[in-house]
């Protein structure tokens, strides 16, 4: 600390300057690595494009029940059951094959951005602009009014929760994302923050975190997407930092999404395009963006992958809903432009667990459409008619 | 409490007192030099990077797992598959 002021702002413009420089540097390695994409190798082997007919997923079912735009929804490990946040200021769990709502969930804070199931499908998680994130036992009894009560207040961010997700196989333990730049492992049990990743000591995130994802295959391993374009991958045994980088993005990433592999994960952002990275490597395998007119760059709200990884469903600011075709890279079918579909902005999405069904989620502000439910149209396919099965 | 207030007030020495260390940070030093060592742990990180690149597959070998992983495996929304 025996620096002076001016000395330091020396250091920092020359670190800033030697920082630039590396990233540089490192752009023109990772280029000249970067030797082909994914749909210049799917095309090269031979690959058939996937073929959607208009007819071929449809919205097999409207949830209806929300007041408000709808900001969030998550599947239960098992098929059935769905539940979605809404700035109703309710929580509701849906049971997907009959449309009926097992649960109201009635919320101390209404400004409800996120919520979870948990792997067991006994409890649900919410977070929002309270900096909290709230566990509900489903199987609690309910107050005298009627509510389920909260069964445990995770408290520690000092800035709006964005995004929860439960470890998967555990019902103890969370990972949430925040507006106050870190992601944070709860241990739901006691309450308590077990790590924070990121954060002003630390090398991490500078800007808002909007979202994260678990990896399927290794419960260690997460990523996250941040206002500050790049996405992270995280290892929950070393919260000191970051284990790799991802940068490209030219906007917000407001959505990641590991691959069904566990050694990728897909991006969401601002900037329009939706992006697959290698986790291993560092590579950006490919960029998913359909061209619009001058000024109108629709933001990636959403996406997920389908059980396969062959389609990409991503959620668009102006209602769209492309299904990409992965392996090369275009657009098979844009289920905002069907009949029946949402009227507003498609704010989440997700697959049930046996990637036989698609839940989106909308602004839809009149109350008509808060929740799609698409499946592969009955008779043009049977679900399970795929060769190998 | 009152009495424990007023005893702390007399006991105090009267005149200017340095604020404690950790609270004191006049032109903002020590929010600068925070700045500067975030940024220097990011230039170590960014070298480390940069040699580990060196020896990183190239994307092709990344894109044959991605498409075989994907042939692979069956898919109940994919209708129409090439396999």
């Amino acid at each position: 600390m025996s620096s002076s002021v001016s000395e330091l702002k020396e250091r920092h413009a020359a670190a800033i300057e030697t920082v630039n420089s590396l990233r540089e540097r490192l752009k023109q390695k990772r280029q000249q690595l970067l030797d082909v994409d994914v749909a210049g190798y799917s095309r090269s082997q031979g690959r058939a494009p996937v073929s959607f007919g208009p007819t071929d997923l449809v919205c097999c079912r409207t949830l209806q029940g929300h007041a408000g735009k709808v900001y969030s929804l998550d599947w239960t490990s098992e098929r059935n059951r769905i539940v979605s946040a809404s700035q109703d200021g309710r929580l509701i769990v849906w049971n997907a094959l009959t449309s009926q709502k097992t649960h109201a969930i009635k919320l101390p804070c209404a400004w409800v951005m996120t919520c979870a199931f948990s792997p067991t499908g006994q409890s649900v998680a919410c977070g929002g602009l309270d900096s909290v994130c709230s566990i509900f036992n489903l199987n609690s009894p309910t107050d005298k009014d009627g509510n389920l009560p909260v069964s445990r207040m995770l408290s520690g961010h000092k800035g709006y929760v964005s995004c929860c997700q439960y470890v998967p196989d555990e019902d103890t333990h969370l990972i949430t994302s925040s507006g106050d730049q870190t992601c944070v492992l709860w241990d739901i049990t006691t309450g308590l923050r077990t790590s924070v990743f990121g954060g002003e000591f630390q090398s991490g995130h500078t800007a808002d975190v909007l979202s994260v994802s678990i990896s399927g295959s290794n419960s260690r391993m997460f990523v996250s997407g941040s206002c500050d374009s790049t996405a992270r991958l995280w290892d929950t045994r070393v919260a000191s930092r970051a284990v790799r980088t991802f940068h490209g993005h030219e906007g917000d990433v407001n959505t990641v999404k590991f691959f069904p592999d566990g050694n990728r994960f897909g991006t969401g952002s601002d900037d329009g395009t939706c992006r697959l990275f290698d986790i291993r490597t560092g590579h950006q395998l490919q960029v998913y963006y359909q061209q619009h007119g001058e000024n109108e760059i629709p933001h990636v709200t959403s996406i997920a992958f389908s059980i396969s990884g062959r389609l990409l469903f991503a959620g668009y600011s102006n209602g769209d809903c492309y299904v990409w075709d992965t392996l090369l890279a275009k657009v098979v079918l844009n289920l905002g432009s069907l009949q029946n579909s949402h009227e507003g902005r498609i704010t989440c999405l997700g697959l049930s667990a046996d990637g036989s069904a698609l839940c989106t989620g909308s602004w839809d502000t009149n109350l008509k459409v808060n929740l799609g439910f698409w499946r592969v149209q009955e008779g043009a396919l049977s679900p399970w008619g795929v060769k190998g099965l | 409490m009152d009495n424990a207030c007023r005893s702390s007030l007399v006991e105090s020495p009267m005149g200017p007192r340095s604020p404690p260390a950790a609270a004191l940070d006049l032109y903002g030093k020590r929010r600068q030099m925070v700045k500067v060592q975030v940024l220097e742990r990011e230039i170590g990180l960014l070298q480390e990077e940069l040699k580990s690149v060196e020896d990183v597959q190239p994307a092709s070998i990344c894109c044959k797992e991605v498409d075989d992983f994907v042939g692979a495996k069956p898919d109940p929304l994919v209708a129409m598959y090439d396999y």
